[in-house]
């Protein structure tokens, strides 16, 4: 059963912030994810009401919470950061939840049912341990740039995600990744259980424990 | 080291002054609450055009830690997406009223509205019923002048 830990946040960040978390799980997904993904999105898409969580939550589908720290961090929370959630928007118009690779199926799928951002790293190109800090102007591993202040996820090497939005390319985790890293930031307005959970939960689907 | 000396150990030397900290907290707290009003604000009057009023010319492309400016910049944004979403909820409004009042006259003359279509997005109603005035019996009530208003039951 895959372990969820605890990452570190630069005190920085908790003195201005308050209350941030990085909770982390590596995973090796089993063969039958994929199936198993498409079926449980199919179950999910007969019972969630996305329209309605749309509405409730401002035009996201994620918790309330997240959308505030994104406009404190200078985002614009009507333009969701992440590829997944866009296109999980389009749910209205589809009525269903696409199934695309296990990976980014179990993303959706905790999305959905938790409202918890997940980010998925390809193990192969990442190393632990893994904390939450701002840049001083390092680039990602594959060499996009970032700014002084950027918020990110940084490995042992440097940074290798921002703290809300979608990796550079070469580090996320696709169809091909024989190993993932899975994450998610708590941020203030969330339990701690419920970030950790929803990363335990994603862990388990991809594990199928 | 005096207070206002910045920490070699942050990312950027502005953030350091430790009484701009309570600042900034201060200024976050205020983006949250406002941040909240205007998802109360959506949910009340949900629609696309509305959530587009919302929409700001972001401060950062990455998520960062933004000073003191930027935060305000943030804020007073925001203020000004509230104000822009309580006018596009008011547009959308008056037109729902509009179209109402147009829905009474087709149905009071139809024949003065002759193929004026609507829907209940148009009436700001739930549900997708249509209201469309069009001829009794086809060719030969468009001949005779004889229109109603037709009611389709909503979605298939």
């Amino acid at each position: 059963m895959p372990d969820v830990a605890a990452g570190s946040v630069d005190p920085v960040l908790i003195e201005e912030f308050g209350p941030l978390e990085l909770w982390t799980a590596t995973v090796t997904p089993v063969r039958g994810a994929r199936r198993a993904g498409r079926e449980r999105l199919g179950r999910l898409s007969g019972s969630f009401r996305a329209a309605e969580r749309i509405r409730e939550r401002g035009g996201r589908l994620l918790d309330v919470a997240y959308p505030t720290f994104e406009r404190q961090t200078g985002l614009d929370p009507t333009v969701p950061p992440t590829a997944l959630e866009r296109d999980a928007r389009e749910v209205v118009v589809t009525g269903a939840l696409m199934s695309t690779h296990p990976v980014d199926d179990v993303r959706l799928a905790v999305l959905a049912e938790v409202g918890v951002p997940l980010t998925a790293l390809d193990a192969a190109a990442t190393s632990g341990p893994w904390r939450l800090t701002t840049t001083h102007g390092e680039p990602y591993r594959d060499g996009t740039p970032t700014t002084p202040g950027d918020l990110v996820v940084m490995d042992a090497h440097g940074p290798v995600a921002p703290v809300m939005g979608d990796p550079p390319g070469r580090l996320a985790a696709g169809p091909r990744s024989r190993a993932v890293v899975l994450y998610a930031v708590r941020v203030p307005g969330m339990a701690s259980w419920e970030v950790s959970e929803a990363v335990w939960r994603a862990a388990n689907y991809l594990a199928e424990t | 080291m005096t207070s206002t000396e910045p920490r070699p150990d942050l990312a950027l030397a502005i953030l350091d002054a430790p009484e701009t900290v309570a600042s900034r907290r201060g200024l976050r707290d205020q983006v949250a609450a406002l941040q909240e009003r205007l998802r109360l604000a959506l949910e009340a009057d949900w629609a696309p055009e509305v959530l587009a009023a919302a929409a700001v010319v972001p401060v950062a492309e990455r998520p960062r830690l933004l000073d003191l400016g930027e935060l305000e910049r943030v804020r007073d944004d925001l203020v000004a997406s509230l104000d822009a979403v309580r006018e596009a909820v008011l547009v959308r409004r008056e037109r729902h009223a509009a179209n109402r009042a147009l829905l009474e006259r087709m149905f009071e003359d139809p024949d003065a509205h002759r193929g004026v279509r609507l829907t209940t997005d148009d009436l700001g109603l739930p549900g997708c019923c249509r209201w469309q005035v069009s001829p009794v019996l086809g060719v030969v009530g468009r001949l005779a002048g004889w229109w109603r208003v037709k009611v389709s039951s909503g979605c298939p």
